[in-house]
């Protein structure tokens, strides 16, 4: 009899652990052509109700203000630099980013570079859907000589010009990064102490879940579930790039939207490239922008452009083969025993 | 009779600590848990749970028009969809807790549920 109270005891408490979940606020969007996920936790709903409502508030204002392709301030920008025409009364947010992104640009031997709007809009990729393309080798080819870079803008005041009309800016690769610090801003001034937000992928911490960190999980490039987890502290964020969101297949052949500026041609075999950005001001928009560089650069220069860039935690996942740095490796955790067995695991310094 | 207070007092604690054990080692090393129960996100809503365990067809008509999700054997998918790309469709089955499909276009999610959870969001 004792025996069975036991039993009943134990198999109680078991239950009441995985009953207990205090105050999760859990809300979906649909924001920037992607799904916007934002989690607070341990405050009353209708805080973090009001809280979630400012944050989005603030992603439709961005979206509205930096859409690469439908009508915007940056779309406008554009239309202006393609007819050798200044633009004037640019928002002093705007100009900021520009420059910011420009120094990111700069800093990254211009593999990470918005300003190939044209080579991208080729491709196909300035679209919701897109559709199987064959490229033409010659206006790539073209396209890439035209050597667009945001250096050749020229910022006076709130006006902006370009020497080269062939400037097409696209903040794909920065502004949802942009987004998150802002939203983390925005958290911060609601008072909210712990929240995880993921815009399309990217996320930022606050605080963490209860009494331990946010948990995070990095997806498998071909696989419908998460490879790895790691544990996301207060302030940090993570980014991926892969070629597994946005593609498009030809004759067996995989094209994505991460296109390598210096070639003009998608990025080939690299599956995805994985950054962990410590805590600062725009970690957000680091966490975005830096996983760009390291996906389209050359593996045997990639270790130059991590130094460079001062990404000091990084996971690139190829054809079975894995490669991380030393600090990446102590922080994740392979969720799949077989994951190992079936990669040849790279660890750098 | 002294026989079986001598088996309560010391092979119960064993016990005790063995079921503890367990579920603890449960709890921390069983991450492919199949879950049981598939939740649709539509338009940025919870549309629903379902149990995994019934043959089911929902059909969502969204802006680009109507997808189907299918639910049989403990699994469940995208069946059909009205986007160009077809990726949520040719990922095929989910049954593992935390394995989400996401038809963006559509604005249609299905997401498997578990008692826990691997990680609280994806990075993707």
């Amino acid at each position: 009899m004792r025996f069975i109270k036991f039993f009943f005891i134990v198999l109680g408490f078991s239950f009441l652990q995985s009953c207990s979940n205090p105050s999760l606020y859990q809300s979906k969007h649909y924001v920037f052509g992607t799904i916007v996920d934002i989690s607070i936790y341990g405050e009353d709903e209708k805080k973090a109700e009001d809280a979630t409502k400012a944050v989005l508030k603030e992603f439709t204002r961005l979206h509205n203000s930096l859409h690469a392709w439908e009508k915007s301030d940056l779309t406008n920008l554009n239309e202006s630099i393609s007819k050798n025409k200044s633009y004037r009364n640019a928002s002093l947010e705007l100009i900021e980013i520009i420059k910011n992104a420009r120094e990111l640009e700069i800093a990254s031997n211009h593999l990470f570079n918005p300003a190939i709007g044209e080579l991208i809009d080729y491709w196909g990729f300035h679209q919701e859907e897109f559709n199987p393309m064959h490229p033409n080798q010659s206006k790539i080819k073209n396209l890439v000589e035209r050597g667009p870079s945001l250096d050749q803008l020229h910022i006076t005041g709130t006006t902006i010009r370009s020497s080269n009309p062939h400037v097409k800016i696209d903040l794909g690769g920065y502004a949802k990064g942009y987004a998150l610090d802002r939203a983390s801003k925005i958290l911060h001034e609601y008072h909210i102490k712990s929240a995880l937000i993921n815009i399309g992928g990217n996320i930022i911490a606050i605080g963490q879940h209860g009494n331990k960190p946010w948990r995070v999980g990095i997806q498998d490039p071909r696989g419908a579930q998460a490879i790895a987890k790691v544990d996301l502290l207060d302030g940090w964020a993570i980014g991926t790039s892969g070629d597994y969101q946005r593609y498009f297949m030809n004759d067996g052949k995989r094209y994505c939207h991460l296109i390598n500026p210096l070639t003009g041609y998608p990025v080939q075999g690299v599956h995805s490239a994985t950054v962990l950005i410590e805590p600062s001001q725009n970690a957000g928009t680091l966490s975005d922008v830096l996983s760009k560089p390291l996906f389209i650069s050359k593996k045997e220069d990639r270790k130059d452009m991590a130094k460079k860039l001062q990404i000091y935690h990084y996971l690139i996942i190829e054809d079975k083969h894995i490669s991380m740095t030393k600090t990446m490796a102590d922080k994740i955790q392979f969720l799949n025993p077989h994951t190992q067995k079936n990669n040849q695991i790279e660890i750098t310094l | 009779m002294k026989l079986r207070s001598n088996f309560f007092l010391g092979d119960c604690l064993i016990i005790l600590v063995s079921l503890i054990f367990i579920i603890f080692a449960f709890k921390t090393f069983w991450h492919f848990e199949t879950g049981s129960v598939v939740q649709v996100n539509f338009q940025g809503k919870t549309y629903g749970n379902f149990s995994l365990y019934q043959d089911k067809k929902i059909s969502l008509v969204g802006k680009e028009g109507s997808s189907m999700i299918e639910i049989k054997d403990g699994r469940a998918r995208i069946k059909t969809a009205p986007c160009k790309n077809q990726y949520c469709v040719q990922q095929g089955w989910i049954n593992f807790t935390g394995q989400i499909l996401i038809c963006i276009p559509n604005e249609v999610s299905i997401e498997i549920l578990g008692k826990t959870k691997a990680y609280d969001s994806l990075n993707y």
